[in-house]
Formats: structure tokens, C-alpha cells, sequence
């Protein structure tokens, strides 16, 4: 009985121990409160093998779990993933693939919680072996860790990693230098064994960002047509794609959303509540937009995306850079992103059977769970499009009317915030000359471009 | 519904404007809680008296009543009263002695003119040590221009003056750094008639470490409001989101505190003599 008791007092010991080890690397490495303020991190690295062989890979990693691993050999890419809960694999030469069984459960695992201080999410149990610690994972799987004891930094790690061929190997990393990022402390260079393969890895850049948002959102569409197809739906409700392409069939289909090439829409804007009311125009190409505003007492306001990189600019608050994905201010989406949706070039989620204004919908989640997602609902019996939401706006479509063969909503009535604004449609052309340069940047955000890219 | 839209077409413009009054600000009023107020029973309350309002600015004096039960700045009604009203915007700026200049911006409106006007101080001063930004008696305006203004003097993408916290919103001033922002010292004159826009402007470069403010407590009525129109004609102005600045600080009802405590006729020179440290 005695040495029972010895054993059951001297366990938790050990575990408070760990504990305390882990808890010093957050500490070094810049406390858990600046630790929490970052959502998302990515990590560009050079891994070069004992044959000189080497491939670059960035990484990107929100704290609502999303993860995209992109690996350039040079001859060929490898993307791997996380995106709401379910593991994947890209290549070109194999296409997608869900990822299955342990070599899942061990990736969900290894990317838990957002960074080190999420230690107690990833290391379910962690204990003080003499020298080191023996961390468990959340898939069973465990590894050891060396911390140096007067820097409190990690030095050592002895794991079991699945390789490319889906084979579970030793590898032992050996962590060389450290360096800081955005107030962080992170290890730069790394020499790593696994199996009898030996490399060294070097880290570029380290990015931590506030925003949610990350690379990892962008996937390659046939991982994301893999992944809805993955998906169960709930309570037979139908899946997303297929809503968009009835959606798609019944406002012309897809041969005619593909034709378009070009879009102008002029429409009017009112603010009832603040008795303004002001014209918006709106060009569309492709990948490109440009829309301006006139508004009375505040000025010009325009939108724009060269293809490359998203901007507004407003003469009260200059011009700024914006993610490209940006659509236009007041107007439908355009054919090139419903295309988009159709092509799964999102995560899509058809949650539950809503109403418009009496008519019943389908409502589909677009995009990953973040804070700010997407929703669009579309009509049970007609599939057309009857809402769009996102955090406190939303815009309500109506007065469906055809344009070269595709029927345009030319009503819409959006909420921003508890404030509402009714937008008629005036006009719209399809595939018309558009105004030459009309999607170039303007001075200033070509400006703030080269600076961004200087940097 | 019917019988409540014949309602609203019967009622005289002044209950109409009452009632969409107060259930503005039961919608959209920034504290939800109503400051402790049982809506309902003001509603009730002031609906007869309105009712019994023998012209419009009978009225208006009741509504006034009513909307100023509720502890806020930003909550007024507006109508025409004769009188000077708004001032018109002015940006006065010119090189002081020494290698410190002076730009002055009385009023945040009119964005269309004022914004070329005050890049062209910038442009005409950026070769000095240091601007003086005189804000005293300038009581806000358009929100949006506190942002715009600082992407003259932050150089960094990402950075913000502050938050915006409504009900159901969020928002940071974020700031939009210039092409070309200016890299010399910023000091900020403020007095106890900068309000608002003024506020958020300066608490959020003093919280950015990007100002150095001179002068005496602001007024501290700085939340973000919204200004409708009424069926009556009159507009109201309510305020729907209170103001956080970076660092936490709620200026409504506190005020923005200078870094130098300076009376109104030192504050420039203390602040000259700063720049020429």
C-alpha cells in the first residue's frame, strides 16, 4: 500500500513538473498574452536534404484550426490541409485526396490549438521523465522534448511522423536558433532526422497577424469539391453545389455565365433613413473590378481590383490595399463569382431551410467558420438567389429581370449595421467595350502597392 | 399590420417623427440597456404630451425631453433656427519660427475640400521638424476624417485609432497610411471645445505614441452617431456606438487628457518649444 501511494503522489508531480516546463517556453518566448493576440501565423522555410535537394514551403496556420502546408520541389507542388475539421492532401499529378485513420488523426493532431500556448489543447498529457518531457497527443501518439534548463528554450524533439509515402518514422529535430518575430521568439534553424533521410531547415519569414483570415482559406478547388463531397449533409438537406448550379441553370446557365467577359451596372443608390441618395457605377472583368460612387457631402467613392491586388479609396479616408476577393460595393455578385462558388473554390455548408420575405430558402454557409462568414439563400422552388449575408450586412434580391439571355436581380435592399439602403438597378451591359485602363490602379494606390512590396 | 400602417398615416408628422425617434434609439441607441430606462413607460409617458402639442416646436421641446433622459452626447434634434449654424471648414497653415510649422482645422466636414487642402499643408510643411496640429475649438464632424487624417502621419499599415462598439457591430478607425505620410514630430493642441471626431483623432495618435498633446481636457462627448431624417422634416442626430481607444480608454464623459497641461494662450509656444528640443 505504501508504494501505491508513493506512485499516485509522484505522478502528479511530474505532471505539474511538464507543466511548468511548458508553461516557461511561453513565457520565453513572449508570454501568453501577446501569444493570444496573434489568429494567424505563416512561416515561409527552406528545408534542403544531405543531397543538396531543396524545396520551399510555406505555412499557414488561424487559430480556428485552418491549415495549408504549400511544398515547391521546383518539379512539382504538394499542398496538405486542414480546413473545419477534415484533413486533405493536393498534387497536380494525383489531385485530391481526404486524408483517413491514423495518418489524419496524427495531422489534426500535430496542428491543435494555434501555437505553443496552446500546449494544454495539444499535449493532453505531458509528464517529466528525467531529462525531458513525454508529451501525448491528442491521437495517442507521443513524443519527447528536451528544454535547455537555463534558457527555457525547447532544444530537442523526438517524434513518430508519417513521411510522404504514408509510412510512420522516428524523426529527431534538433532546434540550432532562435530568432524574434512580431515580439515572439521562434526557432529559425532546425537539423532534423527522420528515418535515414537528415536536412536542415531554415525559416525566411514568420508573419503573425490579428486577422483570422490566412492563405489556408484559398484552396485548390478540386480539394474543396472533395471535401463538400466528404461532407454529409444535415437532415437531408441538399448539398451546396448542387443550389449554386440551380441557381446558375435558372438565371441562364453555365455556358452564358461563361460567355460573360465584360459587366457595367449603374445603379441608384438610396439611404432612406438619411434622405441621401447617390449613382454607383460598377465594371467587371474577369478577375477585375472597378466601382465609383458619387456621394453628396462626402465625395468620391470607388473600389477596385486590378487582378492582382483589391483597393477603396474615399476622398475623406485616402486609398488602402484590400484582399482581392473584395466584390464591388452595391451591386449582385457577378457571374465570375458565382462561377467561383460552383467551382468550390470555398468551403460551402447548407445549414438549414430559411425564409425571405415568406418565400422559403436554402441557407449555405460560404466559406470556413470564421467570424465574419458568408451566407447566401436560395429560393426552394425556383433556386434563384434571394440573400446574401455577412456579420451585420445582408442584401436582399428581387426584381430578377434578363440581360443577353441572364436574369439580373435589379433590386437589391441591403442592411448595413441596422441601416438600410435600397438599390435599383438602372442598367446593365454585358460584354460591351469598357473604358480603356478602367481597372488600372490610381497613382496613390499604385504608391502604397510599391511600398507594400518594398517591404 | 393594416390597422398599424392606417395608424401611421393618420398620426400628424410630429408623432410620426416622436415615434420613429424612440424607437430609433430603442433599436439602435449604443447601450442597450438603455441607461437603466423602462423604454416602454417613456414611450407611454411622452406620447400624450406630444399628442397634445398645440405646433411643431411643442413638440419638439417634448421630444427634446425625452431623448435627453438618456446620459449621451450626440443626441440632438436638428432644425433650422436661424443663426450662424456649422462653421465652414478652413485649413489655415503656415511655417512658425524655428523648424516647427502650424496647420489649424477648425471643423470635420466637407471632406471634398478639405482633404486636397490639407495635403497641400503637408505637402508645403514636410520639410519642417515638426507640425503643430491646432484642434482647439474644433468640436468633430464626419468620423471617418479622424482616420484619414492620421494616414498623414502614420506610416505603418494596420494600425488603428480606436474601436467603435455598437450593438451589433464593431468596427476599428482604421487607419490609411499616405503614400507619403510625414515623418516629423506631431504635436496636437486641444481645449475643453475639442469634441468628438477631435477626441478620437488625438487619443488615438497619443495612443500610437505618434503625438504629443498639448493644452487642457476635451470636452468628452465622443461617440460615434448617426443623423436621420424626420417625417417632419427636422433630422435627429443619435449616438450609436460608444468609442474605445486603443488602449482602453472610453473618452465619453472623461475627455482626452493633454500630455502637457498648458492654458490656451502657452499651448503653442509650449508646443513649439517641444518640436525645437
Amino acid at each position: 500500500m505504501r508504494w501505491l501511494l508513493l506512485i499516485l503522489m509522484a505522478w502528479p508531480l511530474c505532471a505539474q513538473d511538464a507543466a511548468a516546463v511548458l508553461a516557461r517556453y511561453v513565457q520565453v518566448t513572449g508570454g501568453t498574452e501577446l501569444y493570444k493576440r496573434y489568429n494567424s501565423l505563416h512561416l515561409f522555410y527552406t528545408v534542403t536534404h544531405a543531397d543538396k535537394s531543396a524545396e520551399n514551403v510555406d505555412y499557414f496556420h488561424t487559430r480556428d484550426g485552418s491549415t495549408l502546408i504549400e511544398t515547391d520541389t521546383g518539379t512539382a507542388t504538394l499542398d496538405t490541409g486542414i480546413n473545419e475539421g477534415i484533413a486533405w492532401k493536393y498534387s497536380q499529378a494525383k489531385g485530391a485526396q481526404i486524408l483517413t485513420g491514423a495518418q489524419a488523426a496524427r495531422l489534426l493532431a500535430e496542428q491543435k490549438g494555434f501555437d505553443e500556448d496552446d500546449w494544454k489543447l495539444r499535449y493532453p498529457t505531458a509528464v517529466r521523465l528525467g531529462d525531458h518531457l513525454l508529451l501525448t497527443r491528442t491521437d495517442g501518439s507521443t513524443l519527447e522534448r528536451f528544454y535547455d534548463a537555463k534558457s527555457g528554450l525547447l532544444v530537442r524533439q523526438i517524434s513518430k511522423e508519417f513521411n510522404e509515402a504514408g509510412v510512420e518514422q522516428l524523426v529527431t529535430t534538433d532546434y540550432l536558433r532562435y530568432d524574434d518575430f512580431f515580439g515572439l521568439r521562434r526557432p529559425v534553424s532546425m537539423h532534423v532526422k527522420a528515418g535515414s533521410d537528415e536536412m536542415s531547415v531554415e525559416v525566411n519569414t514568420v508573419t503573425y497577424s490579428d486577422k483570422p483570415e490566412s492563405g489556408a482559406a484559398e484552396l485548390p478547388h478540386d480539394v474543396a469539391r472533395a471535401i463538400l463531397a466528404a461532407r454529409a449533409t444535415k437532415g437531408g438537406l441538399p448539398n451546396p453545389l448542387e443550389l449554386i448550379d440551380k441557381y446558375i441553370a435558372a438565371t441562364g446557365g453555365r455556358d452564358r455565365y461563361l460567355a460573360v467577359k465584360s459587366e457595367v451596372v449603374t445603379a441608384q443608390v438610396s439611404l432612406a433613413d438619411q434622405n441621401l441618395k447617390f449613382s454607383t457605377v460598377s465594371y467587371g472583368a474577369g478577375n477585375k473590378h472597378y466601382s465609383v460612387s458619387q456621394i453628396p457631402s462626402i465625395g468620391k467613392l470607388e473600389t477596385g481590383d486590378d487582378g492582382v491586388i483589391g483597393w477603396e479609396k474615399s476622398v475623406a479616408e485616402g486609398a488602402k490595399l484590400r484582399p482581392h476577393s473584395d466584390a464591388p460595393e452595391f451591386t449582385a455578385p457577378e457571374p465570375v463569382e458565382v462561377l467561383a462558388w460552383s467551382d468550390g473554390a470555398m468551403l460551402m455548408e447548407t445549414v438549414s431551410q430559411d425564409q425571405v420575405n415568406g418565400t422559403p430558402c436554402y441557407l449555405v454557409r460560404l466559406g470556413p467558420k470564421v467570424e465574419y462568414q458568408s451566407t447566401a439563400c436560395f429560393d426552394v422552388k425556383t433556386g434563384l438567389l434571394l440573400r446574401t449575408a455577412a456579420g451585420t450586412s445582408q442584401r436582399l434580391y428581387s426584381d430578377y429581370r434578363s440581360v443577353s439571355g441572364l436574369l439580373v436581380s435589379y433590386r437589391i435592399d441591403s442592411t448595413e449595421a441596422g441601416h438600410t439602403a435600397k438599390v435599383e438597378v438602372q442598367d446593365v451591359q454585358v460584354n460591351q467595350a469598357l473604358p480603356a485602363g478602367i481597372f488600372d490602379l490610381p497613382p496613390d494606390v499604385k504608391a502604397l502597392k510599391a511600398k507594400r512590396m518594398a517591404r | 399590420m393594416t390597422w398599424v400602417l392606417a395608424f401611421w398615416l393618420m398620426a400628424s408628422p410630429a408623432v410620426q417623427s416622436f415615434e420613429l425617434v424612440w424607437s430609433t434609439l430603442r433599436d439602435h441607441y449604443w447601450d442597450a440597456s438603455m441607461a437603466g430606462l423602462n423604454w416602454q413607460k417613456v414611450h407611454d409617458e411622452y406620447l400624450p404630451k406630444v399628442e397634445a402639442a398645440r405646433n411643431l416646436d411643442e413638440a419638439r421641446r417634448v421630444m427634446e425631453e425625452m431623448i435627453h433622459k438618456l446620459p449621451s452626447s450626440h443626441l440632438a434634434l436638428i432644425w433650422p433656427k436661424g443663426g450662424a449654424g456649422l462653421p465652414r471648414p478652413v485649413v489655415d497653415h503656415r511655417r512658425l519660427g524655428g523648424d516647427a510649422s502650424y496647420i489649424r482645422l477648425n471643423i470635420f466636414l466637407d471632406p471634398v475640400s478639405v482633404m486636397p487642402e490639407f495635403e497641400r499643408a503637408i505637402s508645403d510643411l514636410r520639410n519642417t521638424a515638426g507640425i503643430v496640429l491646432d484642434l482647439r475649438g474644433n468640436p468633430g464632424g464626419l468620423e471617418l476624417m479622424a482616420p484619414g487624417i492620421a494616414g498623414w502621419f502614420v506610416g505603418d499599415e494596420g494600425k488603428i485609432l480606436g474601436t467603435m462598439t455598437g450593438r451589433a457591430s464593431k468596427i476599428d478607425f482604421e487607419i490609411n497610411p499616405r503614400p507619403e505620410p510625414y515623418n516629423g514630430k506631431l504635436a496636437i493642441l486641444i481645449n475643453g471645445a475639442s469634441g468628438s471626431t477631435t477626441e478620437i483623432l488625438a487619443q488615438g495618435l497619443k495612443d500610437l505614441g505618434r503625438a504629443r498633446l498639448f493644452g487642457s481636457r476635451t470636452m468628452g462627448q465622443a461617440l460615434p452617431s448617426q443623423v436621420i431624417q424626420l417625417p417632419d422634416g427636422d433630422r435627429f442626430q443619435y449616438p450609436e456606438a460608444n468609442y474605445t481607444s486603443l488602449k482602453g480608454r472610453v473618452l465619453e464623459g472623461q475627455g482626452v487628457e493633454p500630455d502637457v497641461a498648458v492654458s490656451d494662450d502657452l499651448a503653442l509656444q509650449a508646443a513649439v518649444n517641444w518640436i525645437g528640443k
